[in-house]
């Protein structure tokens, strides 16, 4: 299970040997500074594009990444992917319009109460849909999968089930990733250390020899599981919901009637994160810390954190393409009482009210289709989410990254699709801060979201 | 036809044509604000989703919003955000009002170095800001730093945030100086020579006449930032999404997190009402207590 790939196997050195480099994706959207793409494979990509004007029909998919020529991969990736789509269906194009990702929700929520809807929402994640769908903004695509022959069993059931609310499935997942270890090999060899830590314990306990003092403050962090929201914290892309997960906690009941935010597993781990924080100056030191000794970027990147939890891609898409790459390797994510890590999904889902549905579920059905999520999985290092795939990939045999991160797949958890999903998110976060900064107890955060978000889905289930 | 239309008298035909020049703007008027006003005050008492049915619910949402403790705390941090920034721009943009008043060699630069910030966006000053007070790395903290000072951590510590936004509403004060400059400029010189002939000195002119005579300007300056105050909004939005925990979750916020994060259009509707409600009584108290104190020249009552 906790896979340990050592120095000798580094992801950098084994992509300096094979000449290509990849960027990755986590969902929040890590920058390659080092390009997939060529400017000359740019400037295909983009007149091949242009080209494609003046189709009888014009579809409009709304989307938080722009193809330019100087734009982040992912642009480009998917500007290839419309690119194909077009080849292979002569009468349909395809335009998209560019919406930032902070406000990708109100984007499309407005656009489609206005009237104006885009035919598809080619980059949505799971954390939107079911609060999407139960509020009427989208439509099923179960029934349009059945009608066409589409067998949805293809796809990994956890990454659809996040996309299922109230029996109907919404969009159709073509990516996803898990959380897992990533540590500085240099800073572990330094230390004396050989093995990743497997244990909250050990990580903690790792994490004070990797530690270095400057006076009273630290001139490098070993490690801290959990940072305050909206940062690019110690604490890397981790949340309470790993934590609460890895101590046997469950946030939602299995009919997701009844929420459980503050179950006493996850009020717990809420408090060991805060005792591990203040055992390092608290939330505001932190801050401090990533602004003097990070420059408010990862600090792993700059080597000031030793050990952190990312989603697979990190190392290759955001540590080896940063400015001064360190040497990493990484293993399963370490635990308390149960193994767990979790995933978020990115999907392809049809807005109610487009002009052009039928061609929309033509794109929605071709980006979930085997061929794209290869192309992605070699592109971008993007884990499909047919399962069937993962075996036909070189890269996911060899590449010690992806094992790992594919491994722990037996082991991930969805956020709960309840109807209100955003104010989940947001409660459970807030409650995190709110126990960091010590404005609350972990007891007192968690029972106030408890509350809250229960109030919201009660309000939900009441109308429905 | 167009001619029997027209009035007969020049006085009427004047009125016409500035209602017809001013007509795009009372049409924008009409769609655009007065129109989502009261749709805004209908959708209050519904349970509005924008999509799908609406129904009618009477007072529940207002009932819900006293209920409502982030609601409630976003209403304390948007009075706290007004009480210290008022006063503060207030003083700060007549001071160098005061100081840029009088003619000296690059007085005009001064004017309009002063006056230049406040014509850029919130957002501008938002990515200076967190650049600016970004903890011992930020450049605040550096300056603190060289006279031995041990600044705090600005906009990640739950305690100094609002006091940051409260400095950060500094950089518009170059829209009140320009307001205040007008006002010195056109204080009667009379009266500041006859306080010369009784013998007051700099500050009790300043403080007998020209504050006197500035006070219509103080009033109507006060009545500007304390709409912009409840109306906060640009510099959250950039850089705080509301934290550090909640310090920074002002009502103009949280009101688009409940219509734009979480749907509930009729509840942000009626928070939104609270809100402008809340506006409309604390310009009308601010009117009330400055009809006592401020100084009309020639207001007709205070001439009998």
């Amino acid at each position: 299970m906790n896979s340990y790939w050592g120095k000798n196997f580094t992801r950098r050195s084994m992509l300096r040997s094979s000449g290509k480099l990849v960027a990755a994706a986590g969902l929040v959207g890590a920058t390659s500074q080092v390009s997939r793409f060529s400017p000359e494979a740019r400037a295909e990509v983009l007149a091949k594009a242009k080209a494609f004007q003046d189709r009888p029909v014009t579809i409009t998919a709304i989307q938080p990444v722009s193809p330019t020529a100087t734009s982040d991969d992912y642009g480009i990736a998917f500007q290839e992917v419309y690119n194909r789509f077009m080849d292979a269906y002569p009468e349909i194009g395809v335009e998209f319009a560019y919406s930032p990702w902070e406000e990708y929700t109100q984007s499309l929520s407005v656009a489609i109460g206005g009237g104006n809807a885009p035919d598809v929402a080619t980059w949505i994640d799971d954390q939107r849909i079911p609060s999407l769908a139960a509020n009427g903004f989208l439509r099923t695509v179960n029934d349009l999968a059945a009608a066409d022959g589409m067998d949805l069993a293809e796809i990994d059931p956890v990454a659809l089930s996040s996309n299922t609310f109230a029996g109907n499935v919404y969009g159709l997942p073509y990516y996803w990733d898990d959380r897992i270890f990533y540590h500085n090999t240099d800073h572990f060899s330094e230390a004396g250390i050989t093995t990743p830590p497997t244990t909250w314990q050990e990580a903690v306990a790792m994490g004070e020899q990797l530690d270095i003092k400057d006076g009273d403050s630290y001139a490098r962090i070993g490690y801290i599981p959990l940072s305050p929201a909206g940062g690019p914290g110690a604490g890397g892309n981790s949340y309470l919901f790993l934590y609460g997960w890895q101590n046997g906690g469950r946030f939602v009941s299995d009919d997701l009637a009844t929420v459980t935010v503050n179950d006493p597993a996850i009020v717990e781990a809420l408090a060991w994160c805060v005792e591990v924080s203040d055992k390092y100056g608290g939330a505001e030191e932190q801050a401090n810390f990533i602004a003097q000794a990070a420059r408010g970027t990862n600090p792993f990147l700059t080597g000031s954190v030793s050990m952190m939890t990312q989603p697979t891609g990190f190392g290759v898409g955001s540590v080896d393409a940063s400015e001064a790459p360190v040497n990493w390797a990484v293993s399963a994510s370490p635990y308390n009482t149960t193994p767990a890590t979790w995933s978020g999904v990115l999907s392809t889902a049809l807005p109610v009210g487009s002009q052009h549905p039928d061609e929309a579920w033509e794109l929605a059905k071709f980006m979930a289709s085997p061929e794209i999520q290869t192309y992605f999985a070699e592109t971008l290092a993007w884990i499909p989410t047919r399962r069937a795939l993962w075996e036909t990939i070189p890269a996911f045999a060899t590449d010690p990254e992806l094992i790992v991160g594919l491994a722990e797949f037996s082991n991930t958890h969805i956020r709960p699709p309840l109807p209100n999903s955003q104010e989940l998110w947001d409660e459970v976060l807030r409650a995190s801060d709110a126990a960091l900064y010590h404005q609350a107890s972990p007891q007192e955060a968690l029972d106030k979201a408890n509350e809250i978000i229960q109030a919201g889905l009660d309000k939900y289930l009441l109308n429905s | 036809m167009l001619r029997t239309l027209m009035p007969r008298t020049n006085r009427g035909r004047e009125t016409l044509m500035a209602l017809v020049f001013a007509s795009p703007w009372f049409i924008g008027m009409a769609i655009l604000v007065i129109g989502p006003f009261f749709m805004a005050l209908y959708y209050s008492f519904t349970d509005y989703k924008i999509m799908g049915n609406t129904q009618w619910i009477g007072l529940e949402n207002y009932r819900r919003l006293f209920d409502d403790d982030r609601f409630i705390h976003s209403l304390k941090n948007t009075a706290y955000f007004t009480v210290l920034s008022i006063p503060l721009s207030l003083i700060c943009s007549l001071a160098a009002a005061l100081l840029v008043n009088r003619p000296f060699r690059g007085s005009t630069l001064a004017r309009t170095t002063i006056y230049l910030p406040s014509l850029f966006g919130g957002v501008f000053v938002a990515a200076l800001a967190s650049q600016v007070f970004s903890g011992n790395y930020g450049f605040a903290n550096r300056l603190l730093r060289l006279i031995h000072i041990q600044g705090p951590q600005w906009l990640a510590s739950p305690d100094w945030a609002k006091p940051t936004f409260v400095i950060l509403g500094l950089w518009g004060i170059g829209a009140g100086m320009v307001l205040f400059l007008a006002a010195l400029q056109s204080v009667p010189t009379h009266l500041l020579e006859a306080a010369i002939v009784d013998g007051a000195n700099s500050l009790q002119r300043f403080w007998n006449v020209t504050l006197p005579m500035l006070s219509p300007a103080i009033l109507f300056q006060t009545i500007l930032l304390l709409i912009a105050s409840f109306q906060v909004f640009t510099l959250t939005y950039v850089l705080t999404s509301g934290g550090p925990a909640d310090s920074t979750l002002f009502t103009v916020y949280y009101i688009y997190e409940l219509a734009f994060k979480r749907f509930d259009m009729g509840y942000a509707s009626a928070a939104s009402w609270i809100l402008l409600l809340l506006t409309f009584a604390t310009t009308a108290l601010v009117l009330a207590i400055g009809s006592k104190y401020v100084y009309y020249e020639f207001d007709e009552e205070s001439d009998r």
